[in-house]
């Protein structure tokens, strides 16, 4: 038995053939056999040389095999004919002249190139220096404190606020890639529209808000919102309520509602507000849910999760070269699929979805037997429940801790016995209903047991958000009901997330839709009002009590749009309300519309308080006394634009990124309940689990092209959504990946989706993920871009109308026979089966330290003397850029991507080009399952099943890979065209317009960094469209638009706003990759030499680094000795280098390995005791 | 026997070989002349919108070119002038205005300001080309004429305080009445000076001694002196150098009279009484001369640009001291005045 590393295993479950023939000798990853590629040039290709030699008359079996019809052949031929008639050589010949002197006598011309000034500079404003605006945005409900970079007005990248507590300057993924939302041209554009039959025809605003104040007048109105937690949104709503008086119902409505959560909360504290969880106050995490992608975690969650697997220093100075230091938190995930939490849990335990409570139970159980206290009694029976979980494999002190549940409880009691606190959470988009309440009540009873009441669990109280935790439906129900009359939705879409209540919407006599696009919920209405993008409009929000944040405009509105508070108090107005009137002034005539040229709705001119207004009162009145400050007001209020943060004087003592503060929050409330709960049914056969999207969220952003292409954190899909399927289950009937299977649930018909098999998957699970499946023409052009399988859209709120989602459904798969290629980054880049992604037992690290000198390399020279056969010697007199990852914090979130792409204008190339493995991410995340296999063993039919059980319990390695920045670059020596070279700072430069584009670097870089651009990708929207058949798209092209490439696929505006205009737009075949952001590192040249001062450390970081929500990434200068970067790489037995000592690149980036902080197992202790022989199994693959 | 017409063509045209090496040189030479035009833009001169005469402003009225282009000494782009600038000495009603010479060229400027367009010959928009977007925003869209590609990176900032001419680059724009590329812009043509210069890379350089890192004479400490953030005592001491007030600039006034508390942090030099009235004479005469020439914006653009100054951020006039807070709040002079403080502080 061998540990093994691998990226895809589809093959290994069920290709009976490639499994018997893969070699006895295949090292790392190489068991996986490699994908066939059948059609290397695709189907059309195929075809064009199959019509060729149909017409010199050879017979045609592959041609056959393609499927093609004779009658397909001659339509292809036709087209080929229509798009290029009569071209021959002459002909040819003839245009390529043409062309040639085309192309020169338009080098004679230079193209007018048009240059705007300010009308008058702003004071203290450099032209070609950015403009930096503290604002917030909103990550599906929740809000993120951001700093805004614009250029010329226009925001180019989203960063986080170094001021705020909950952003400590990192931004998650899907709040950067907002910006592109911004730019979204298919945003509603030109004011508000009112349904005319079976389509809606534009009106002014006048016409909107008399007709809708009109409806306002009478009758019981209804508000569906997001979560609303700002003071001023607050008490806008309150003013509202008051304008009409017991008529209005209001109600936050969230495609993920935390109800089972608060009902839980409720029954055990006689409290239903939403508790705050702080992973990083806790030093062991006990897990029932997807804690970091569920929908409702959010950056704050992300960042405190970092913290906790971070490996804790024993002081900064002692650590330097020395390894021996203290351990890391402990996470224990119980799930019953492989989430993100999953492959970052030190402990992953594999337990079907219903059976979560009676595992939770389990673990309370055992730590009331230990502390003497009694279980409820409706819960002792969950004790009585038969669980059959994999046990920890290892020997223990305690033999009774090879429960997962007894090891869980022991890890907790051993940190409530050192005075230490402890986290337990439950939650996910499917674990909210009627089902989940008991484990809830668990995950509530053991957090009050512990003592994590009030320190790592804090329950707002009044203070806390406005959220969905039921009142949505209640709302809805009375729509159904009849009893409301108008209703208005703003910053909700319940009719996608929750098709079932398309009835009760359509009840409603006046609905009133405010929102970006016509959406699904708009569609239904009888209006629609256009609203801002967050960037655009004013607003402010609460994250955590006493916790403000401010959100500025950093742009004029681009469309003719209004902000939803606005729209809201203008219809108050016209309907009669003196609370919002105001005096109309005269309208400013400079306020226009930044794309559309219009002049926009002034709430001044049209006699309405305007929003601006309102919150700047409110913050002045409630929140500066909150805040305890004693500056004037305009101060006051300067000061809170300028750090976008307030806090309360009873947050305000919160460290930031320092030292945790462990005081309790609020007073520990005791567990109270003891009355009944019911316990899930068993499972039996196939259950399909529901869960939010881990890039999508709750779907608002699937027309965000950033995120479609962005690799979903676990299965590393881009693209499409899945049905993810245990090894056992796929082995079981014989799917493999890619197969397309008919999903039938109960109750619902039955649609195809393409499966993929997802390792660590329990028995007996599927999962299908929401936030995928808008409805044609609802979300966007790039949304639509997504083909029907099968003419159905996976919407995955489709399949039950109960809400919220149950645990699991009953679910059926038949095998359709067909297949659909998932668009997955990880079946390129393999490594080749060398060590690179490494991983190490917490508990038995310092035998490595002894033996790890052999890894000391780069900076301190290499142990094996420094021999090169590139002979080059690089001087380094300034800076030497280089990196440091820590691969045990690194969460997969892809952040880093993200941010790449804003500061790097790193292009989108579209689904068919990803299958072909052109991905341009600079960056991107490698993931890497480990487990311990057979690989021997070969052949029957019983082996590959032990092998498909081996596959569900693996462990998983995060390593995000950039370019290397070797210092023996094997790159640069073989470019013929000096296009890529060594600059004194360290970096591997490349010049784009040297590039004559022969790919020979990227044939000779051992990591797989360099990108290639195929197709001019930045002028594409989201790559070429049907880039797969490359002959049909240019035919299909040619007849429609005239050009190679068709109009609707193209970029346009006003997306080119948001390029970055530090850095290049790379053109057509030039190849690309990561510089360490080199327009950041060379604006260190002009503040060392404008302020006559070495750079600090950290002060300026790559986009990567900085927005790296868990640290895992760590930028700065190798010159510097006490620089972040040279610590980290110089924890020897830790750190290492990627493919260092055997290519000796000498890379200017280290890893730090994934440290687990689990018992050690058998096999591993037996081979720290015998370090010659394990240093021969188990370390095979590194020597 | 071969007839002469029938001789081979080398033959015939070597029977020609000055008519052939005529136009051989006619055709290299135009050759190379539209190449270099074609691929390096020498002499590139697009007609302006407005025409606009360097080689009055910089050459007759010798007004220095950092007054207009006073982002070149702190940004990477020289900048085009913002409208304010233009209007600072062109606004309605000044002698500027009056200048018979350059009646159009003005007239169009105003008009741009006021209106937003203006017409060229009775045409309408800028030669009656709707597409050719010349006023849109109240400002004047500029022909651009020189260009870098998107990946040099190249800062206007380091060569200015490296003392380096406008001219070196940009030819004698002095004498120019339309502006033209000067040099062509090339790689090598950068290298000319940079292989001979002490700057990273150059032949003088020497990594090892830091001190031998200069650039067109001025080393890396002059170079940092020559623009300093915008700091009005700064620009008060340089006064003080030309020798009107005593140049004393080490001891620092506990707390000025004319001072609030938020620019305190930078307090005037101590001791001289005359660098404070300085500072006042300077305001006083602004206002007074906003106050004579009166206001000639139309009362709503003036409205908004007076509540435009009045939310200004707190961080932007605890810069400045109490008497230029005054005057930003209270006078309109400033309005239609350079924005920048060297623009009057030279």
């Amino acid at each position: 038995m061998t540990k093994t590393y691998w990226k895809n295993a589809d093959e290994l479950v069920a290709a009976p053939a490639e499994i018997a023939t893969a070699s006895a000798d295949a090292t790392l990853g190489a068991s996986v056999a490699p994908k066939p590629r059948g059609d290397e040039f695709g189907p059309e290709v195929a075809r064009a040389i199959a019509d060729l030699r149909a017409r010199h008359g050879h017979a045609n079996a592959s041609c056959e095999s393609e499927g093609n019809t004779p009658a397909e052949l001659d339509r292809l031929r036709d087209d080929l004919r229509a798009a290029v008639p009569g071209l021959n050589r002459r002909g040819f010949m003839q245009i390529s002249g043409a062309a040639a002197v085309f192309a020169l006598a338009a080098c004679g011309k230079k193209h007018p190139d048009t240059l705007v000034p300010w009308a008058q500079q702003p004071e203290g404003t450099t032209l070609g220096n950015a403009v930096y605006y503290s604002t917030t945005l909103r990550d599906s409900g929740q809000p993120v404190g951001v700093v805004v970079k614009t250029y010329d007005g226009r925001p180019i990248k989203i960063e986080g606020n170094i001021d705020h507590p909950l952003s400590r300057g990192r931004c998650d993924t899907q709040t950067q890639a907002a910006l592109l939302n911004l730019y979204d041209p298919d945003r509603l554009q030109d004011g508000p529209h009112q349904r005319e039959g079976e389509s809606f025809k534009p009106i002014s605003w006048d016409e909107l808000d008399a007709a809708v104040g009109g409806a306002l007048k009478a009758g019981n109105v209804g508000l569906l919102t997001g979560a609303i937690d700002g003071p001023a949104a607050k008490r806008l709503l309150l003013d509202l309520a008051a304008a009409f008086p017991k008529r209005f119902m209001h109600a936050a409505f969230s495609a993920f509602p935390r109800v089972g959560e608060a009902q839980a909360r409720k029954l055990a504290f006689g409290d239903a507000s939403l508790p705050v969880y702080r992973a990083d106050l806790a030093e062991v995490m006990v897990s029932f849910g997807d804690f970091l992608g569920s929908g409702t975690t959010g950056l704050a969650e992300q960042i405190e999760f970092g913290d906790l697997r971070r490996l804790k220093t024993s002081s900064a100075g002692a650590d330097r070269g020395d390894a021996k230091r203290g351990g890391c938190g402990q996470v224990i995930a119980f799930e019953p699929t492989m989430s993100q939490l999953g492959t970052v849990a030190d402990v992953r335990v594999r337990v079907a979805a219903e059976q979560l409570a009676v595992a939770a139970w389990g673990v309370a159980g055992a730590v009331a037997k230990q502390l003497g206290i009694d279980l409820p009694a409706s819960a002792a029976k969950a004790l009585d429940a038969k669980l059959e979980l994999k046990p920890i494999d290892g020997p223990h002190a305690d033999a009774g801790q090879s429960s997962p549940l007894a090891f869980a409880a022991s890890r907790l009691l051993a940190a409530k016995q050192a005075g230490k606190h402890s986290l337990v959470w439950a939650g996910g988009a499917s674990q909210q209903g009627e089902d989940s309440v008991s484990l809830h009540l668990a995950v509530a009873f053991l957090n009050a047991t512990l003592g994590n009441e009030g320190v790592t669990v804090v329950s707002s109280g009044d203070a806390g958000p406005i959220a969905d935790t039921g009142a949505a439906a209640e709302l809805l129900k009375a729509c159904a009901d009849g009893q409301v009359d108008v209703l208005i939705v703003a910053g909700a879409n319940p009719a996608y997330a929750w098709p079932a209540c398309v009835a009760a919407l359509k009840k409603v006599k006046t609905l009133v839709v405010l929102a970006d696009r016509i959406d699904e919920t708009a569609a239904l209405a009888g209006f629609v009002a256009p609203t801002l993008h967050g960037l655009e409009s004013w607003g402010d929000a609460e994250a955590r009590p006493g916790m403000y944040s401010l959100q500025q405009p950093c742009i004029p509105p681009l469309w003719d749009c209004r902000a939803a508070e606005e729209s809201l108090m203008a219809f108050a107005v016209a309907a009669g309300a003196a609370a919002f009137a105001r005096e109309k002034t005269p309208a400013n005539p400079t306020w226009i519309s930044v794309v559309a040229r219009k002049p926009l709705w002034q709430a001044a001119a049209h006699g309405v308080a305007s929003w601006q207004e309102m919150v700047r009162a409110t913050w002045i009145d409630a929140v500066k006394k909150g805040s305890g400050s004693a500056a004037d007001d305009r101060s006051f209020w300067n000061a809170a634009l300028s750090r976008g943060v307030v806090l309360a004087a009873s947050a305000g003592a919160k460290a930031q990124d320092g030292e945790a503060d462990t005081k309790a929050k609020s007073p520990a409330k005791p567990f109270r309940y003891t009355g009944e709960m019911s316990l899930p049914a068993a499972p039996a056969g196939l259950r399909l689990v529901l869960s939010a999207s881990r890039t999508m969220r709750d779907g608002a952003n699937l027309n965000n092209p950033w995120l479609q292409e962005m690799p979903d954190p676990v299965s590393k899909i881009t693209w499409d959504t899945y049905l993810a399927m245990s090894p056992m289950d796929a082995h079981d009937q014989g799917i493999r990946s890619n197969d397309v299977v008919t999903l039938t649930v109960a109750g619902a018909a039955g649609f195809a989706v393409p499966v993929h098999v997802q390792e660590g998957q329990h028995p007996g699970t599927l999962e299908l993920f929401l936030g995928w499946g808008r409805d044609q023409d609802r979300a966007g052009k790039v949304a639509d871009i997504c083909p029907l399988h099968d003419g159905f859209r996976i919407n995955g709120f489709a399949l039950t109308a109960q809400r919220p989602l149950p645990l699991a459904l009953e679910a059926t798969i038949a095998k359709t026979g067909k297949t659909y290629e998932l668009a997955n980054v990880q079946g390129h880049d393999y490594m080749e089966g060398r060590p690179v992604a490494l991983d190490e037992i917490l508990s038995i690290r310092d035998r490595e330290v002894e033996e790890a000198e052999q890894w000391k390399n780069g900076t301190d020279g290499k142990a094996g003397g420094d021999i090169s056969m590139y002979g080059t010697h690089h001087a380094y007199p300034g800076h030497k850029w280089g990196m440091a990852v820590d691969m045990n914090t690194c969460i997969g979130c892809n952040a880093c991507v993200v941010a790449c792409h804003a500061e790097n204008n790193v292009p989108v190339v579209g689904r068919d080009e990803v299958r072909k493995g052109r991905v341009m991410h600079w960056i991107r995340i490698d993931r890497y399952y480990s487990g311990t296999f057979d690989r021997d063993a070969r052949g029957p039919i019983a082996v590959r099943e032990k092998q498909a059980q081996a596959l569900l319990d693996v462990e998983v390695v995060n390593q995000p890979v950039m370019c290397q920045q070797c210092e023996n670059a094997p790159c640069e020596p073989v470019c013929p065209a000096n296009a890529t070279m060594h600059n004194n700072e360290g970096i591997s430069l490349q010049v784009y317009n040297r590039c004559v584009g022969t790919r020979y670097c990227a044939n000779n870089c051992p990591y797989k960094v360099r990108r290639f651009n195929w197709y001019q990708y930045s002028q594409y929207r989201a790559g070429p469209v049907d880039a797969g058949k490359p002959l049909t798209r240019i035919v299909t092209n040619l007849r429609t638009s005239g050009a190679t490439s068709s109009q609707s696929e193209l970029s346009h505006a006003p997306l080119e706003m948001m390029l970055n205009p530090e850095v290049t737009v790379r053109h057509r075949g030039v190849m690309e990759k990561c510089n360490f952001c080199i327009q950041r590192t060379r604006t260190i040249r002009d503040i060392e030499h404008g302020q006559n001062r070495r750079i600090k450390d950290g002060e300026v970081k790559t986009a990567c680094a900085q927005t790296c929500p868990t640290k895992a990434l760590v930028f700065g200068d190798l010159n510097d000795p006490d620089s972040e970067v040279v610590i980290m790489s110089k924890r020897t037995g830790t750190a290492y280098k990627l493919l260092d000592k055997e290519l000796n690149t000498r890379p200017s980036v280290s890893y730090l390995k994934r440290v687990r902080n689990r018992p050690a197992t058998a096999d591993e202790l037996g081979a720290a005791a015998e370090p010659a022989e394990g240093q021969a199994a188990g370390k095979s693959g590194e020597g | 026997m071969t007839e002469p017409h029938q001789l081979p063509v080398p033959l015939q045209l070597l029977k020609r070989f000055w008519v052939a090496l005529a136009i051989l040189l006619l055709v290299a030479g135009s050759v190379s002349w539209w190449f270099k035009n074609a691929f390096y833009d020498t002499g590139y001169a697009p007609e302006q919108p407005i025409a606009f005469y360097h080689k009055v402003h910089a050459g007759e009225l010798k007004i220095d070119c950092k007054y207009c282009h006073f982002n070149a000494e702190r940004g990477k782009h020289p900048g085009i002038p913002p409208m304010s600038v233009c209007l600072g000495c062109h606004r309605p009603g000044n002698v500027t205005t009056e200048n018979t010479q350059y009646q159009k060229e003005i007239a169009s400027l105003l008009a741009v300001a006021e209106k937003g367009s203006y017409e060229i010959d009775g045409k309408g928009p800028y030669h009656g080309e709707p597409d050719n977007v010349v006023y849109d925003g109240g400002v004047v869209h500029w022909k651009r004429v020189h260009k870098l590609p998107d990946h040099v990176y190249f800062s206007h900032q380091w060569h200015v305080r490296a003392g380096v001419a406008c001219q070196t680059c940009h030819g004698p724009i002095q004498e120019m009445t339309v502006v033209r590329q000067f040099s062509d812009l090339t790689m090598g043509w950068c290298l000319d000076c940079h292989r001979q210069s002490k700057y990273v890379g150059g032949r003088r350089y020497d990594p090892a001694d830091p001190s031998s890192f200069a650039v067109g004479g001025a080393d890396r400490e002059t170079q940092r002196q020559r623009q300093l953030p915008d700091d009005v005592v700064e620009f008060v001491a340089r006064q003080v150098d030309t020798g009107k007030a005593a140049p004393a600039v080490e001891s620092h006034a506990p707390e000025s009279t004319d001072h609030s508390a938020e620019s305190a942090r930078q307090p005037l030099p101590a001791g001289e009484a005359g660098r404070a009235t300085l500072v006042q004479d300077v305001v006083e005469s602004h206002a007074q001369d906003a106050k004579d020439h009166g206001m000639a914006l139309p009362p709503e653009l003036r409205a908004a640009m007076q509540a435009k100054v009045a939310n200004l951020p707190i961080w932007r006039l605890s810069d400045l001291p109490e008497t230029h807070r005054k005057y930003y709040t209270d006078a309109a002079g400033f309005q239609n005045a350079p924005t920048q403080c060297n623009t009057c502080h030279q």
